[in-house]
């Protein structure tokens, strides 16, 4: 049995394997890919040390960084956490398991689903959860974005200089970091559409409108655009630990300060908990944080 | 007989990484077209998947949108 699973890729795991291996303990990380959603990010420029790098290389580097420690990794989604007696069990896609003695969950976040007729006809026929991955494939193309936060400033940034035109579409105004709003602005070939709610998405074999309604006069306009990049935020993926530990409404995992959820012996940290401001930096010091509380939690079990 | 494997990828997309790393580490010879870059490459992608997302990967003719490390493996080793 392991002293500690830490499940999930993203800076919050990584970190925590970090502080865990420099505590001695003998941890397994558990996560199919790596980065989670900051390899989805197109430029990381607010993550301490990198003045702008991509979410990818970031990704990179949180790898290189843990591959100076000896900590095992399995590259498997898991698929279910139990307790039993002295510790937990983690269940693998492949049906194998993993023994610890207590856990970390920093499984952080997926994309949300706009929930419109159309968007699951087309996923990955012009509906798309990753500018970063599919921006390429629109050369020239008319696109929407939809979201109005970080993400769908970003995702319209890396549009731009790609696609023919890009309607950004939002139900309010753009509530994004300044600075990727004003790179946004500028660009001659995007349309801003503030005050819009998006009704269906069309097509036949691949996308070929989106059908938004204006909030004011509920006058409706079809746009003709062969993609649609949905950024409207995610959702946190805590299926793994539902009906284990104590969830909020919103479906985050509840955790103390230091990043204990309601079951002793079963932390959590990163985009996953209910901490506020989702931020790869601040996943990263809650993985730590989660670590050391791991740490003392294991002192005490071993007596 | 070797496989052989194809990626349709782009150099910003995670999952085409984990695609590529996988098959170096199996020491599964690969040959990548760059979507981003290479127009003629998008379209025949585009074709052949009936896709606009990446990464495709397409073993002996059998078509995969995405990457699940599980099926490409079992397609690649039984």
């Amino acid at each position: 049995m392991h002293d500690l699973m830490i499940i999930g890729g993203g800076p919050a795991a990584f970190s925590a394997a970090i502080y865990a291996a420099r505590h001695r303990l003998d941890a397994v990380m558990i996560a199919p890919e790596t980065g989670g959603q900051v390899a989805a990010s197109w430029l990381v420029e607010n993550y301490l040390g990198f003045p702008s790098i991509s979410g990818i290389e970031l990704a990179e580097r949180f790898e290189e960084h843990f591959a100076h420690y000896k900590v095992r990794r399995i590259e498997e989604r898991a698929e279910q956490l139990t307790r039993k007696e002295g510790g937990f069990i983690v269940t693998l896609e492949s049906g194998q398991w993993v023994e610890g003695k207590a856990s970390i969950v920093a499984t952080g976040r997926s994309s949300r689903r706009l929930g419109i007729p159309g968007e699951a006809e087309f996923v990955h026929r012009g509906v798309t959860y990753c500018a970063t991955c599919d921006a390429p494939l629109f050369a020239d193309e008319h696109v929407a974005v939809i979201g109005g936060g970080d993400a769908a400033l970003q995702a319209a940034a890396q549009l731009v200089p790609v696609a023919g035109r890009v309607y950004l579409v939002s139900r309010s105004p753009w509530r994004a970091e300044a600075a990727l709003q004003a790179r946004a602005a500028g660009a001659a070939n995007l349309e801003a559409l503030m005050g819009y709610v998006p009704l269906a998405i069309k097509g036949t074999e691949y996308v070929e409108s989106l059908v938004i309604r204006a909030k004011e006069d509920h006058v409706e306009r079809e746009l003709p655009v062969r993609g649609v990049f949905v950024e409207i935020g995610a959702v946190p993926d805590g299926k793994l630990v539902d009906g284990l530990v104590d969830l909020n409404a919103a479906g985050e995992i509840v955790v103390d300060r230091s990043g204990r959820t309601s079951m002793p012996g079963l932390f959590a940290a990163g985009d996953v908990t209910d901490s506020p401001y989702k931020q790869a930096i601040m996943a990263a010091g809650d993985g730590a944080r989660a670590a050391m509380a791991a740490w003392e939690y294991l002192l005490g079990v071993k007596g | 007989m070797a496989k052989q494997v194809k990626i349709y990828s782009t150099p910003t997309c995670s999952q085409c990484r984990a695609a590529k790393r996988y098959f170096k580490d199996k020491g599964v010879e690969y040959q990548e077209l760059d979507v981003a870059s290479d127009a003629r490459a998008r379209v025949e992608m585009m074709g052949i998947a009936q896709t606009r997302t990446v990464p495709v990967i397409v073993i002996d003719g059998r078509v995969f949108v995405g990457f699940d490390q599980r099926e490409i493996e079992h397609e690649l080793f039984g």
